[in-house]
This record gives structure tokens, sequence and C-alpha cells, in this order.
């Protein structure tokens, strides 16, 4: 049988083993257990009354869709923006990449409320699209447009370093072997640029999941409409209704673990691809 | 195919890499592009496969004037000093990757295809190393692939950046004779950067000694060693 711990060149393999795994218990286990603690009392049955409701349905999917569309944004747009970042000198390259930065500093809430105030039917933006009855803010696109906001450094930090590594002479090879620029970039760069890209999209969608803070300015959470489902699970709280959260929680992460895993797989199929780095 | 370099010249912003400098490359010779650190070599070969657009002068195959010819359209195999080899593909998508790059009109069908990078793998004496990726071969194998791969486009001309940089001296010995042995079944006209000048001697029928983005002399290497023109290519030849 292969031992668990395989012996390794490297010293210290069961110390830093040890502590990383302490770490995460503690910090990202602990409060799942916590979670799913909840719900085991609370009861599977009386759980999924909860969560077999229209409303609720309803919230789950419209969280999951527009994270999933936001993410899918963010991975062409991403991975673009880091391709011009890496490979195009331009005035004020430097102050665009710093820039990108900026959703994750932002209180969210701030992100939210501007944007909010951008998109309403008064708002810059807004006011302009309303002539043509196109309305953002307090529907489905202002939510879209909210989780690009705060997922988009995911793609673009995770691309950015495994586009610096090509190397020029594999893309001028690719052009004295015949190939168009066309042909470069599906055949050579985007094979090698994807597990990256795959990463930053997993975060992006994680992330998106999650999101609250931006989200319930912009959505005008509307039940049965804009509501999406972290809002339902404050609402619950506000409530005091700590099983009905913990049974929405948990319907939340039983979804993203089955998302995560299968872009996982994906990633493992696409690494492989690109032999062994 | 006969190469002509009519007073050509480049230059990146203040650093002048290369002089005008001319030069004609008779059909299916094997010549050396010899000279010190930063003398222009790299820059003149990237010139003559379009990898670089000179600042002034021509270039001409066959006596068509070339200078304006794109990467694709100049049919110019390069083998890189990194070799480049496309990491995420096996040695047999390597070999195949200029084929099925061609327009769907021009691609040859896959039987044709495999028969073709069969043919290669033979040439460069590697049979039966077509699935494996890049980072499983050895340093003198890599740069066989490399060339077996600028060879599968039936390019017009094959030119070769320090091909043996990289290698240690009894493979380097090796893959000299492997170079020699291609040029003399494809009869390609084959231009390659040295700066160790036995390797030029040896490898070389026409000889080109480049100093400070200057030709200082072209010869046979018999001319070079017994006259050389100037005191920069004697210093250069006997140290
Ligand atoms: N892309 C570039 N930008 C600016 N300067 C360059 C560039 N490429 C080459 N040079 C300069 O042009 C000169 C000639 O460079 P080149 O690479 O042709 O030399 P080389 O003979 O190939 O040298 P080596 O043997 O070290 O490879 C050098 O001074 C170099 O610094
Ligand atoms: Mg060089």
């Amino acid at each position: 049988m292969r031992p668990f711990v395989r012996p390794s060149p490297m010293p210290g393999l069961s110390l830093s083993l040890g502590i990383t795994l302490t770490m995460l218990s503690l910090v990202v286990l602990l409060p799942m257990a916590a979670l799913l603690w909840q719900g085991a009392s609370f009861g599977i049955g009386p759980m999924w009354d909860v969560i077999d409701r229209d409303r609720v349905w309803k919230a789950l999917l419209l969280s999951f869709r527009v994270a999933f569309f936001a993410a899918l944004f963010n991975l062409v747009f991403g991975v673009l923006l880091a391709w011009v970042l890496v490979r195009y000198d331009f005035p004020g390259r430097r102050l665009v990449d710093a820039a990108v930065d900026l959703p994750f500093a932002l209180p969210t809430a701030v992100a939210g409320i501007a944007l909010t105030a951008l998109y309403a039917p008064n708002g810059l933006f807004g006011s302009w699209l309303k002539p043509y009855g196109i309305k953002i803010a307090y529907t489905e696109w202002g939510i879209l447009i909210a989780l690009i906001f705060v997922g988009l450094p995911f793609v673009t930090r995770t691309v950015q370093p495994v586009a610096e590594e090509i190397d020029r002479e594999v893309e001028e090879a690719s052009a004295t072997l015949g190939a168009s620029r066309f042909y470069t970039l599906c055949r050579v760069i985007a094979p090698m640029l994807a597990p990256a890209a795959l990463t930053g999209f997993a975060l992006a969608l994680a992330r998106a999941v999650g999101e609250y803070g931006s989200v319930i300015f912009i959505a005008g959470n509307i039940p049965m409409k804009t509501e999406i489902a972290p809002l339902l699970i404050v609402m619950q709280l506000e409530e005091f209704n700590y099983n009905g959260a913990a049974a929405i929680g948990i319907a939340m992460l039983a979804i993203s673990f089955v998302l995560l895993l299968a872009i996982n797989l994906l990633q493992i199929w696409s690494r492989r691809r690109i032999g062994h780095v | 195919m006969h190469i002509e370099i009519d007073e050509i010249a480049k230059s990146f912003g203040d650093t002048t890499a290369l002089q005008p400098v001319s030069l004609a490359i008779p059909s299916g010779a094997l010549v050396a592009l010899l000279g010190p650190s930063g003398s222009g070599k790299t820059t003149l070969l990237r010139i003559l496969g379009g990898l670089e657009y000179p600042t002034s002068g021509r270039v001409l195959f066959d006596g068509a004037d070339s200078t304006g010819l794109s990467v694709q359209q100049r049919r110019a195999g390069f083998v890189f000093q990194s070799y480049a080899l496309f990491r995420h593909m096996t040695v047999f998508e390597n070999i195949a990757y200029g084929l099925k790059a061609r327009p769907r009109k021009l691609r040859p069908p896959r039987a044709e295809i495999a028969r073709r990078v069969a043919k290669l793998l033979d040439l460069i004496q590697l049979p039966g190393i077509t699935d494996r990726y890049p980072t499983q071969l050895s340093g003198g194998q890599r740069q066989r692939v490399a060339l077996a791969r600028a060879l599968a486009i039936e390019p017009r001309m094959l030119l070769l950046d320090e091909p043996f940089g990289a290698l240690d001296a009894k493979v380097r010995k090796e893959l000299r004779h492997g170079l020699r042995e291609i040029h003399d079944a494809t009869g390609l006209t084959t231009i390659f950067v040295t700066h160790d000048q036995d390797e030029a001697m040896e490898l070389a029928d026409l000889v080109v000694v480049m100093s400070m983005g200057r030709i200082e002399q072209v010869g046979r290497p018999q001319d070079i060693r017994e006259r050389p023109a100037t005191p920069f290519v004697r210093e250069f030849i006997t140290a």
C-alpha cells in the first residue's frame, strides 16, 4: 500500500502539514461544521420544507444563474485584460493595473450604492438608457453588473502571472510555422492560460454566489424577481429563525460544493493537457 | 533559395544593432553568422525570418524584393535558441503544428500529416518519441524536435539561432554532424548563428564574421583562417 504521506526531500513536511490542517480546521471547517450541526439538529424534513418553497427556489436559481453569467463574463474580459496589461504598453497602463484591485479594496456597499446611483432611472447611465426602455438598476441586469464588478480582479490577477511567463518566442515560433495570429491565440496561448483562467473563474463564481453587500442596493430585492439567496438568509436571521437561515445556507453550500468540484475536475483535465509542467 | 541582403540597417531606439550591411548567400549554402555577443547576429537572422523589420534596406529572395513579406508568408524554418517548443503539445503535435495551421484548402489530410511527421522523426533519428511532451526530453532531443518542426512546413530556408548553444560539448559535436546531414539531404539554404569559431569553421561552407553591427569578412573557412581581412577577424579566430 502507498503510504499516506509520501517521503519527500523537503524537510518539515509533517510539521507544515499539521499547522496547515489545524489552521484550516479552525478557520474554515469549524464554521461549516457549525452550520451543518445547526441543520442536523433541525432535521432533514423540516429543512427541506424551508427550502422547498417557490420564493427560495427562485432566489437560489437567481443567485447561481446570475453569478454564473457574471463569472463567465469575467472569465472572458478578465483574461483579455490580463493579456493586454502584460503584453501591451500604453499610456496609463500602470494606473489601470492598479485599478484592477479596487473592487477588492472598496467596501462592497459603497460599490453597490455607486452602481445604483449610476444605473438608477434618474442616474447618469440610467437616464441615457431610459428612453430606449432599458432598465438596469432593480432588475437582474443590475445584479449582473454588481457581480461582474466584484469578481473581475479574480480572473485578471490569477491569469496575469501565467501570461507573463509565456515566452514571446513561443508565439514567434507559431508565426514562423505559418500560423495566423488567431490560430496562435486559440492553439498556443489559450491552452497555456486555461488552468489559471479556470481558477480565476472558480474564485469569481464563488465570490459572486456569496456576494451580498453590493447586490442588495442595486437589486431592488423584489420577492420572486430580484431577491438573492443570501438576502433570504439575512431575512431569516433578522427574524431570529436560525434554523431557516441554516437550511438555505446548507442548500447554497451543497450547490457551490458541486460546482467547485466540477470546475476542479475540469482544471485537472486541462492541466494534464498542458503536460508535465 | 538565393538570399540577398541589400544595405540592411536596424536600430532599436538609440542603439544601433546593425549598420547598413550587404551580403549575398548562394542557393543551398550552409552559412555561419559568427561574432561576439551583441554584434547583431540574432538581429540579422530575425530580419531574414520576418520577425523584425529593418529600419532601412531590402531583403531579396531569389531576386524578388521580400522586405515587406510577413513572417507567415516567408516560410522560413526558424529554430530558436530556447527551442520554443509548445510544452502543452506532444512531440507529434509540435511537429505537425505547421501543417495543421494551414488554411483548410492547403492542409494535407491526416494520414499524410502522420506520414510526414514519421519521416521527419526518422530524419532526426528519434523515432518512437511521438507521444512525449517536451519536458520529457533531453536538451539535445528538444533541439532536434525543434528542427523537425521547422522542417515540417517545407521551408524555403532554414534559420537557426545558436542551435547548439545550450548543450554540452559531446552532444554539440553529434548534432553538428546531424545538421550537416540534414542540410545535405534537404539542400536548403541554411543560416546558423554561433559565437563558437570552431563550430563555424568546421560546419559552414561560408562564414560571415560580424562585429558591432558590421560584417567584417565573408569567406570560406580556410580563406578566413589564412587571410583575415581585418585585425578584429585575426584576433577573433585565434582567440
Ligand atoms: N529588442 C531589442 N531592443 C533593444 N535593443 C536590442 C533588441 N534586440 C537587440 N538589441 C541590441 O542590438 C544589439 C545586437 O543584438 P543581437 O541580439 O543581434 O546580438 P547577438 O550578436 O545575437 O548577440 P548574442 O551572441 O549575445 O546573442 C545589441 O546591442 C542589443 O542590445
Ligand atoms: Mg543572439
